[in-house]
């Protein structure tokens, strides 16, 4: 509904809004046909014209009331006796400062060297400059105890360690070619030869005895 | 002073004077307005020119010098009806149309009736078709008015007004259509 609208719609708003049906050149009676019939446009058309005179009598409007302005900060009204305390409090205020001021200027003056005189001078600190941090070595020979300390390892090393007897492997062994002693005729020798001996004298004759 | 110039001095200093004469140039013509955007009720159109004014002042800030004074405050006419007609009950809309159908049966062949049933169908349009209708036809303002007034297009102006029309005649060819050759026939 929010269309613009064509521009048939616009003549015939235009046309309803100025001119009477009878009135209308042939063309436009063509174009408000296309919208209404005749009786409608002239309904229409009466409707604005009457539409105007509605509600003629208006009566007067009522006095405007305007609410009373709200006064700002500066503007309210209050007591007297608290104006004259916030006058005589700001002046007391302002002559009190006045005063230290005074004094204090008159200290401060560059060329206002004053003597005083002194009979006893207290010394209240003492600031140090420079600071010695000292510091003790003493040197100790270590030889004796040293010595007497790896003489005690040995020896506890010395009982640690079993008495091992490892046997030497002769070459036969070593290189045996992997027969059983069945098939050697040596092997058979030395079983019936000596049954008294252990096997370990026959394979290493040549190791010294315990 | 012109009322752009009351305004500037309403801006600057509150002034209760410059508001009062501003009143008494367009008082009359808003009660207008607003009676004829209400239906006839005068009491509520009265409080709504009170309270345009008071608007005015609360809102005076708002007002773009470069824009006419006239049309701003028609401006916040029409929105102060806006909003008066969304909190407004459904309920007087109908009523007030049934007691129209009531009195058209009564009053068929009275004058007065195409006036009343003008005010009928006003009342059943929509907002934005109403004011624009009531702007254009009943306050005759121009169609830039009326688009300045309603913030929106020429195009959407027009739009408004046709479809306005069109649903104001089928609501009075709701009546006896074999009476309107005798009773519309035009002067």
């Amino acid at each position: 509904m929010e269309n613009d609208l064509n521009p048939n719609e616009e003549r015939f708003l235009q046309l309803l809004e100025s001119t009477d049906f009878d009135q209308l050149t042939p063309e436009d009676q063509q174009l408000v046909l296309q919208f209404c019939e005749a009786d409608d446009f002239r309904l229409q058309r009466r409707m604005l014209l009457q539409a105007s005179t509605l509600h003629e009598d208006i009566p007067e409007p009522k006095a405007l009331v305007l609410p009373q302005e709200s006064l700002s900060f500066w503007k309210r009204p209050i007591p007297l006796y608290q104006a004259f305390s916030g006058i005589a409090a700001t002046m007391i205020l302002f002559v009190g400062s006045w005063f230290v001021n005074k004094n204090h200027q008159q200290n401060a003056k560059p060329g206002n060297i004053q003597q005083v005189r002194t009979d006893t001078v207290y010394r209240i600190q003492t600031i140090r400059d420079t600071i010695y941090r000292f510091k003790t070595v003493r040197y100790q020979s270590k030889t004796s105890d040293y010595r007497q300390a790896l003489s005690q390892h040995a020896n506890r090393q010395l009982v640690a360690v079993p008495e091992i007897y490892v046997p030497v492997p002769s070459k036969e062994v070593l290189h045996s070619s992997g027969n059983s002693m069945g098939d050697d005729p040596e092997s058979k020798k030395l079983v019936l030869t000596s049954p008294r001996h252990s096997t370990l004298d026959g394979l290493a004759p040549d190791l010294p005895r315990k | 002073m012109n009322d752009e110039q009351l305004m500037a001095e309403v801006i600057r200093h509150h002034a209760p004077a410059e508001v009062s004469e501003l009143h008494r140039r367009y008082s009359k013509r808003l009660l207008g307005f607003f009676i004829k955007m209400l239906g006839g009720d005068v009491e509520t159109a009265q409080d709504l020119v009170q309270e345009i004014f008071l608007r005015l002042l609360e809102k005076k800030h708002l007002y773009d010098p470069s824009r006419s004074f006239y049309t701003w405050l028609f401006t916040i006419a029409s929105n102060l009806c806006k909003t008066h007609w969304r909190h407004a009950p459904f309920q007087t809309l109908t009523e007030a149309h049934s007691s129209h159908q009531k009195q058209m049966a009564e009053n068929l062949a009275d004058k007065a009736f195409f006036m009343e049933s003008i005010k009928s169908g006003l009342a059943q349009l929509e907002h934005h078709q109403r004011t624009a209708f009531v702007l254009r036809y009943m306050e005759q303002f121009s169609l830039n008015e009326i688009a300045d007034i309603m913030e929106c297009s020429l195009g959407t102006v027009k739009s408004r007004l046709f479809y306005a029309t069109q649903k104001m005649t089928l609501l009075l060819k709701d009546f006896d259509p074999s009476s309107e050759s005798t009773y519309f026939k035009l002067h």
